[in-house]
């Protein structure tokens, strides 16, 4: 929070996407996989985006890095329209953003070895000697709990949870202000997401950082926002602070959503409960 | 009383590795009623998904059950020729995975996939086997089954492949159904559906299911029994009301800890420190001692053995009673913050 003060910026959002729909073909029709989604997103904060499969999430994610060109709208980072910029002034601007993705093993080159892939965004801006580089390469596998000899390992040499660690490490490498985790736990196994989930909470804490955290399980979102939207059909159904969203849903949607989540059937938590439920019903008889 | 429809006795499992011997599963036992469904849990690695494929013989030329029997319906399946087995599958005893599509033929019509154990036994007539198809996809939730039968798996959605799984695996009225990871690869919404579908067609045929899995989320409303894995071993074994409000073994604690659950809002996270041993050297101590918060020294010199606490209710742990008190303590806390508003974890 103390960070948020701190940045230039405080007082605008780090990000606001103004209504912005991107269409594509599909059996010769046009859709929106995105339609008119205006979200904000303050530095230091999380926004969460959630939905089912095919409800935009990710659309959304690739039009704010414009790997995707929206068709309508605008998308301010840091004060500076996105949409507007020429490829090379946007190149220079994107390395605040970084993603980190579903399927850690895939998101990284199997030729190249965990230093290299860690080292590679520095090389291609350009920054640092070799030797400033290999310090921030270990610099980096230390805040993200790896061993540093694993620098000279491959990736496939990991478990699922160590490959979304070094992913993680390759994200960070620029100092982004932005990372956006698309579905980055859903791969893994509770207990490594609660490890990753935790490792990335302390990373917001430590350095300040943003996410927009893109996942379809509420409540793994519920964890890491201020803030959560939720999409459907391309479509911001709702959007509001994660208190407001889980004390009182608006859509049917959400409340579904809600209800997905397994719950651990605790008598403990049910007894804790229900006393004041009961109490509430016999005041009012 | 009636035998259990399947008693699995010390159970080991081993594969043979470049590296040496890995040793997935250190014997293992429990049993399951008819009827009954058992939860087993635990993260990749820990043995869970080997233990009920090497009963089938499903763990490949490299893999080798040595030691232990699993008496299914009066008969050890350990013991049994690959053509036996072969007969079982399917049958008596039924499968299916994590991701549907890889366990598709993707260049088979889901009808002829389906009709396929049913041609092959020679149960039922071409026709009698259509019929018995569409009447399964039906059942499974799929709208207009008669014309999906010619269609193929990549022209369904992942939540409805698994349901053509779920009808395949149910076209032999098997005794026991074997879930392995069946909603890991779903979104929670789809997830919610299928794991409702297979509960009431367990209550409709009564047939028993173990379902494998990473989540206790999903294995404490599904099942009625759960069998904790860590390092190839049942570390706790009791009936989900038990294991829930009386958790007594620390991995179990942790992996509930690790369990997201709604409420919450955005707060720290407890996670389990560490990584899991490798399967590549026997334990002479507690396998999850250099994780855990409760050892002491005895920890480190001997295995603790899965004792019985209470019926129905086995931990492997020398401080059970310890962890049963951190987690009714962390329950009691856990319940506070789901009422009032989440303490914001950068408060």
């Amino acid at each position: 929070m103390s960070l948020n003060q701190s940045t230039p910026n405080s007082g605008q959002p780090l990000l606001k996407v103004e209504g912005v729909s991107k269409y594509f073909m599909r059996d010769k029709s046009r859709f929106a996989a995105v339609e008119d989604v205006s979200v904000t997103l303050n530095a230091g904060e999380t926004l969460g985006i959630v939905g089912e499969s095919g409800s935009g999430k990710s659309t959304l994610s690739r039009c704010i890095i414009r790997l995707y060109d929206p068709e309508k709208g605008r998308i301010f980072f840091d004060g500076v329209d996105f949409t507007a910029l020429k490829p090379k002034a946007l190149r220079a601007k994107r390395r605040n953003i970084q993603m980190i993705f579903q399927d850690p093993l895939a998101s990284l080159n199997p030729m190249m070895t965990v230093h290299s892939a860690i080292e590679d965004p520095m090389l291609i801006h350009n920054i640092g000697s070799a030797r400033e580089r290999t310090k921030r390469v270990h610099e980096l596998l230390e805040l993200v709990g790896l061993d540093v000899g694993a620098a000279n390992a491959f990736p496939f040499e990991f478990s699922g949870g160590q490959q979304q660690r070094i992913g993680i490490a390759r994200a960070l490498a620029l100092n982004p202000k932005l990372l956006i985790c698309d579905e980055a736990v859903s791969a893994l196994d509770v207990s490594i997401q609660a490890q990753i989930l935790r490792l990335l909470q302390d990373l917001q804490k430590q350095l300040g950082l943003a996410y927009l955290f893109i996942s379809h399980n509420l409540a793994v979102v519920e964890h890491m926002s201020d803030q959560i939207a939720v999409m459907f059909n391309g479509k911001v159904v709702e959007y509001d602070t994660v208190e407001e969203i889980f004390r009182a849903p608006k859509q049917e949607y959400t409340r579904n959503l809600i209800d997905s989540v397994p719950k651990i059937p605790r008598s403990d938590t049910l007894r804790f409960k229900r006393p004041r439920l009961n109490k509430d019903a016999a005041e009012a008889k | 009383m009636n035998a259990p429809l399947l008693e699995v006795t010390d159970l080991k499992v081993e594969f043979k590795r470049p590296g040496g011997v890995v040793h997935a599963v250190n014997g293992v036992n429990f049993t399951l009623e008819a009827g009954q469904s058992l939860g087993i849990v635990g993260e990749s690695g820990s043995g869970k998904s080997v233990t009920m494929l090497s009963l089938l013989g499903l763990i490949g030329r490299t893999g080798r059950v040595v030691g232990g029997s699993a008496v299914f319906n009066g008969v050890d399946l350990v013991k049994m020729s690959p053509r036996e087995l072969q007969d079982v599958r399917g049958r008596d005893i039924a499968v299916i995975f994590q991701d549907p599509m890889t366990s598709l033929n993707p260049i088979m019509k889901i009808g002829a996939q389906i009709t396929e154990s049913m041609r092959m036994r020679k149960i039922y007539s071409q026709a009698e086997a259509n019929e018995r198809a569409i009447e399964l996809l039906d059942r499974v939730g799929i709208p207009q089954p008669a014309k999906r039968l010619n269609d193929y798996p990549y022209q369904f959605s992942g939540g409805m492949r698994q349901r053509v799984m779920i009808a395949l695996a149910l076209a032999l009225k098997p005794k026991l159904l074997i879930a392995d990871e069946p909603t890991t690869a779903l979104d929670v919404t789809v997830q919610a559906q299928v794991l409702d579908l297979l509960e009431s067609l367990q209550e409709e045929t009564g047939m028993a299911m173990i379902i494998i899995t990473h989540d206790l989320g999903v294995a404490t409303n599904y099942c009625d029994k759960l069998a904790v894995m860590y390092a190839g071993e049942i570390v706790e074994m009791a009936t989900v009301d038990r294991l829930v409000d009386h958790t007594s073994h620390p991995y179990a604690l942790g992996l509930l800890n690790s369990t997201m659950e709604i409420g919450h809002g955005k707060t720290a996270i407890q996670p389990i420190p560490g990584n899991p041993p490798s399967a590549l050297k026997k334990h002479t101590a507690c396998p999850f001692a250099p994780r855990c918060s409760f050892k002491t020294s005895v920890c480190q010199e001997r295995k603790p053995e899965l004792a019985t606490i209470e019926p129905n209710h086995l931990v492997a742990c020398f401080h059970a009673d310890e962890v049963v008190k951190a987690a009714q303590q962390g329950d009691a806390a856990a319940a506070e913050v789901m009422l009032n508003v989440a303490q914001p974890i950068h408060a």
